[in-house]
């Protein structure tokens, strides 16, 4: 079962130039925080804040990118977590123009191809934003992340990092 | 006029706080310098280091999805320079039709080095860059700072 999440929101991580991306269930329930750089957790912030900015930015560009190509995105999936890394996958929907023979007053017909791409949480994260598709999380990973220690973690952060990003 | 480009180098700037792209024509006599932020210079510098990251970066990213769309990049062209931005265009051939998108300079030439396709420049842009405090500039350089990859 995959489960929806929100983006909550994006904070900086006191030690590095680290970001944290905090995910939320819809039930409030379970949290997952994702270590991200400064340049994704940036990406992922500008979406969240709907700033425009005047160039495009690299997912803005790989955005403009599967609109041009006529490519929908059907999800992101977080999928997996080995030794603290998070593997994530864009899920796409290519259209195929079929070769066909064409006869009057039949135009080719157009298939779909379901195309999965590897990537890293924060890129898909960042482009699911920009694209309005959800981001699901697999039962597994909450599972393993439940079974790390953030209770210390969660401690340290102050109330106002949590910011009022509801996406 | 379109002037065909390389990366030769890349610089830190202590005074900007920014990394700059040497960009140099095949006669060599023409030099484009391209301010970017650290994030763009990372990029850039991984595909000019030729070194693979474990997971997938941003760059690599756009590179795999036009991969598995079966879309290649012809080129990329910077087409112009406005109040201090340069402007440039990703070409590129998907199901037998040419798109053009427009990008960063920076996003452009990081997909570019990846996807091994030529940079253009523009004649117009190469000229509005030249004057009097480019020369300086670049006499300021130290020469090894140029031709240092062999793109």
């Amino acid at each position: 079962m995959n489960i929806p999440l929100k983006v909550h929101a994006v904070v900086s991580d006191p030690n590095s130039e680290a970001q944290i991306v905090i995910l939320k269930d819809e039930q409030d329930l379970e949290l997952l925080p994702i270590w991200v750089g400064l340049a994704e957790g940036n990406a992922i912030r500008f979406a969240l804040e709907g700033v425009g900015v005047p160039r495009p930015l690299t997912h803005d560009l790989l955005r403009d990118l599967l609109d041009h190509l006529n490519v929908q995105m059907e999800k992101v999936l977080i999928h997996d977590m080995t030794e603290g890394t998070y593997f994530a996958s864009l899920h796409l929907i290519q259209n195929r123009p079929e070769a066909h023979e064409k006869t009057p007053g039949n135009p080719a017909e157009e298939t779909e191809n379901e195309l999965t791409i590897d990537a890293r949480p924060s890129d898909a994260i960042a482009l699911a934003l920009r694209m309005g598709v959800p981001i699901y999380v697999t039962q597994e990973v909450l599972q393993k992340k439940g079974s790390e220690n953030l209770d210390a973690w969660l401690e340290k952060l102050k109330p106002k990092d949590f910011g009022p990003y509801d996406a | 006029m379109l002037v065909q480009m390389k990366v030769r180098g890349m610089m830190f700037d202590p005074y900007n706080n920014a990394y700059i792209i040497i960009l140099r024509g095949e006669e060599d006599t023409e030099v484009l310098p391209i301010w970017v932020g650290r994030p763009e210079a990372n990029a850039m510098s991984l595909a000019l280091e030729g070194i693979f990251t474990q997971r997938p970066m941003t760059h690599d990213l756009i590179k795999n999805v036009m991969d598995a769309l079966d879309a290649k990049i012809i080129s990329i062209v910077v087409t112009d320079l406005k109040d201090d931005t340069y402007f440039s265009k990703t070409h590129l051939s998907y199901q037998d039709s040419e798109f053009t998108i427009d990008s960063r300079p920076s996003d452009a030439i990081a997909l570019a080095l990846r996807a091994d396709a030529p940079i253009f420049v523009s004649e117009e842009v190469i000229k509005k860059q030249s004057s009097e405090e480019l020369d300086r500039w670049l006499e300021n350089l130290r020469p090894e700072d140029f031709g240092k990859y062999d793109t």
